[in-house]
């Protein structure tokens, strides 16, 4: 059954239930984006001009009795100068049915399985998860068959044919963070590649100077008798909240497989991990976010890993960045971020540098520029440098409903004549039947963003920046954040929440705290 | 001057000239100036969503009475009217502290009461837990994998899916376009990173392409 199909069978669902429940007592969310680009053939693969389009929808339904709901996501994608190109097209839907009864929580359909700490499984799969009235305890038994969209451009090398079976059980529950024991089972072609017996666990200390919080996982593999992951961290503010740091060590090795390559790559655990290397590999890595002014801050990564390549052979890789994030008035509207980037392994060393700048000043108007420099010199003498290029300038039309275009130049070895430009423009539009276009959520949690966000920084430092703690006003991420508000609104919304806005710090929860 | 320090000077120079910008941009009827929002500040938002004849059945039930919710004994000043008005609807107004008496997080929490802030709450910048300030991209899978109840109180399956498996669009989102360039550097430095989101055949799709 194609996607398209699949799809097709959905939405008459839906339609049917839709049509079937009282109309006022359903919420029906529609935020479809449709993004389009004209480039060159890609040059690892010779080809004519390449026209792509692709269609992403989020529909979903809210309101149902026992507070069920209906979540889908999907892209379609067809290259109108080569029809067949189709491949890459995915789609996942849930049903959820969080009370019914009190305490049981079911979820059935293609949705992301996550109880393990080694993965990230989306899955054909259903879920069902138990509370025990006000302990702490929640057990979840989940078992289905994963999907996967890649490859890309031909059939797969990688068998699909796979099945997880797992659950898990929280034990303990703090104020920011939780303690659980986990299983999980994974077989593919038949054959069961591992058994893990997992414990993962967050918590925060609220009471210590700096508020820092531990997280860490372990993964025991009974079937070959060997620890597959150990990873221990914490996150904490040093000298008030200006300077924020986040160390980690990690311990990972999927198979005990000693000397020997493993040939059938769907006997393998980590096909990719074990591409690299036939032993475990050890991590370290720390950062550092510091806010020089309320306006500028500094921010560094380094991680260092070592693993064995093949007999005797060992490769120390180390990846480190660091930069400022200047946002001018403070008010999240404008940002500049300027980082030096660097690798170093036994594939070669690559040194370069990023200046990105978004600005989102005027009402209607949007604006971003980004450029991206690295130099390469390889191991196999290969060197040179890559360049990637990117202006936008976008228009909302209405609150929500944006439209943009963008020029990209890139320039690497594999276009060494000339730079590589390219445009696209993408619209999107979300409308639910309780609350009209929904602002809040286009181009910002659901639509894909164009390029990562300003805000978006060096993996450690995650979507949010410590100086907006202070200003509650910046976006959560994204260009198309959600205070797309005309003049006017932005007014009565103001007026509305007056007076009300006290509960705000007082009710947010903590990641973690029973729900 | 080296190309490198060329670069360093050309970022330097481009940084300060974009953000000295902010104060001298032209402003007319058709480039109007974003107002600050004031939405992100407050969970104002959610008292719009409260539905007394929803709750009655149910607060009945567990004998709930008007004056449990609502203060009826505030003196309002009666010499500035509109003042008043705002005065008595602030007064009559429960607050939070109601509605998360049965909907949690608390340890009153209704089972039958659905629990996601979501359910009440559409602006959640301001509910956004401190745990996501520092290092969340690191942190985010451990907490996942401890409590994932905890992640679906405010995000659907396509918050996770939106990063996961989106890949091959014709968007740029981790990995800018120069990347491909010098990929292989970055696999061997951090060979586990690769294999978070890729599959082994996005490699072997384009190097069995070059053996042959």
């Amino acid at each position: 059954m194609t996607a398209r199909c699949r799809i097709g069978i959905l939405l008459c669902v839906l339609a049917t239930m839709l049509a079937a429940a009282p109309v006022s007592a359903i919420d029906l969310r529609v935020e479809p984006s449709i993004l389009g680009q004209v480039r060159d053939g890609d040059g690892y693969f010779p080809g004519p001009t390449e026209v792509p389009v692709e269609l992403y929808g989020d529909f979903g339904l809210s309101g149902l009795p026992h507070a069920t709901t209906v979540d889908t996501y999907f892209r379609l994608q067809d290259d109108f100068a080569n029809a067949n190109n189709t491949e890459t097209d995915f789609f996942t839907g849930v049903l959820r049915v969080p009370s019914a009864p009190p305490g049981l929580d079911v979820q059935l359909g293609r949705q992301i399985v996550a109880e393990s700490p080694v993965g990230l499984w989306d899955a054909d799969s259903g879920q069902v998860r138990v509370g025990f009235g006000q302990t702490p305890f929640s057990l979840t038994v989940f078992g289905g068959q994963p999907r996967y969209w890649e490859p890309i451009f031909s059939s797969p090398s990688q068998s699909q044919n796979e099945q997880i079976f797992g659950g898990s059980l929280r034990v303990a529950q703090y104020t920011g963070g939780a303690l659980a024991l986990g299983y999980l089972q994974q077989i593919r072609q038949g054959k069961e590649l591992m058994q893990q017996l997992t414990l993962s666990g967050t918590r925060a200390f609220s009471s210590l100077p700096g508020v820092p919080s531990l997280y860490g996982n372990f993964a025991f593999d009974a079937d070959h008798a060997n620890i597959d992951e150990v990873r221990l961290g914490v996150q904490s503010s040093v000298w008030k909240p200006q300077l924020q740091i986040n160390f980690e060590s990690g311990y990972y090795k999927p198979q005990d497989n000693g000397d020997v390559v493993i040939q059938n790559i769907n006997r393998r655990e980590d096909a990719v991990f074990q591409l690299f290397s036939i032993s475990n590999e050890l991590q370290f890595r720390g950062g550092a976010h510091y806010a020089l002014t309320r306006t500028l801050s500094s921010y560094a990564d380094l991680s260092y890993q070592r693993y064995e390549q093949s007999k005797g052979s060992y490769i120390n890789g180390y990846v480190w960045s660091t930069g400022l994030l200047y946002l001018p008035g403070g008010d999240g509207l404008e940002v500049v971020r300027g980082e030096y980037y660097g690798v170093d392994s036994g594939g070669g060393t690559v040194n370069g540098g990023k200046v990105v700048y978004e600005n989102r000043v005027y009402e209607n108007i949007l604006f971003r520029a980004m450029c991206n420099v690295g130099y390469y010199q390889k191991a196999t003498h290969q060197d040179g440098t890559a360049v990637a290029g990117l202006v936008g300038l976008g228009y909302m039309f209405l609150p929500g409903l944006v439209a943009e275009v963008n020029f990209e130049g890139n320039k690497n070895q594999f276009y060494p004549e000339d730079f590589r430009f390219g445009f696209f423009i993408s619209y999107s539009a979300g409308y639910t039947t309780s609350g009209g276009i929904h602002r809040d959520t286009i181009g910002n949690q659901w639509r894909p963003w164009p390029w990562a966000p300003a805000q978006f920084g060096p993996a450690a430092w995650g979507p949010a920046p410590a100086t907006w703690s202070a200003n509650p006003s910046l976006p959560a991420s994204g260009w198309a954040a959600p205070q797309f508000a005309s003049a006017e609104e932005a007014r009565q919304a103001s007026a509305k929440t007056d007076g009300t806005g006290t509960d705000a710090a007082g009710s947010a929860p903590h990641a973690g705290e029973p729900p | 001057m080296t190309p490198r320090l060329r670069f360093l000077t050309a970022v330097i120079a481009l940084t300060a000239t974009l953000a000295a910008c902010r104060n001298y941009l032209p402003t007319n009827r058709f480039l109007q100036p974003r107002p600050a929002s004031q939405e992100n500040q407050s969970t104002g938002d959610a008292r719009h969503k409260f539905n007394h004849d929803h709750h009655a059945k149910i607060l009945g039930a567990q004998g709930v009475v008007c004056g449990d919710c609502h203060r009826f004994d505030a003196k309002i000043d009666a010499s500035a009217p509109p003042l008043a008005t705002a005065a008595s609807a602030a007064a009559l107004y429960p607050g939070g502290a109601a509605c998360h008496y049965c909907h949690g997080p608390s340890d009153t929490r209704i089972a039958a009461a659905p629990s996601a802030c979501t359910t009440c709450h559409s602006n959640l910048i301001p509910l956004m837990p401190e745990n996501h300030q520092v290092a969340w991209l690191r942190v985010h899978g451990a907490t996942a994998s401890a409590d994932p109840v905890a992640c679906q109180n405010c995000h659907r399956d396509a918050f996770c899916i939106n990063c996961h498996q989106n890949r091959d669009s014709i968007l740029t989102f981790m990995h800018d376009r120069n990347y491909l360039s010098f990929h292989s550097v970055d696999a061997r430095a951090n060979p586990i990173q690769c294999g978070n989101c890729h599959r082994i055949d996005f490699c072997t799709n384009c190097h069995a392409h070059a053996i042959k």
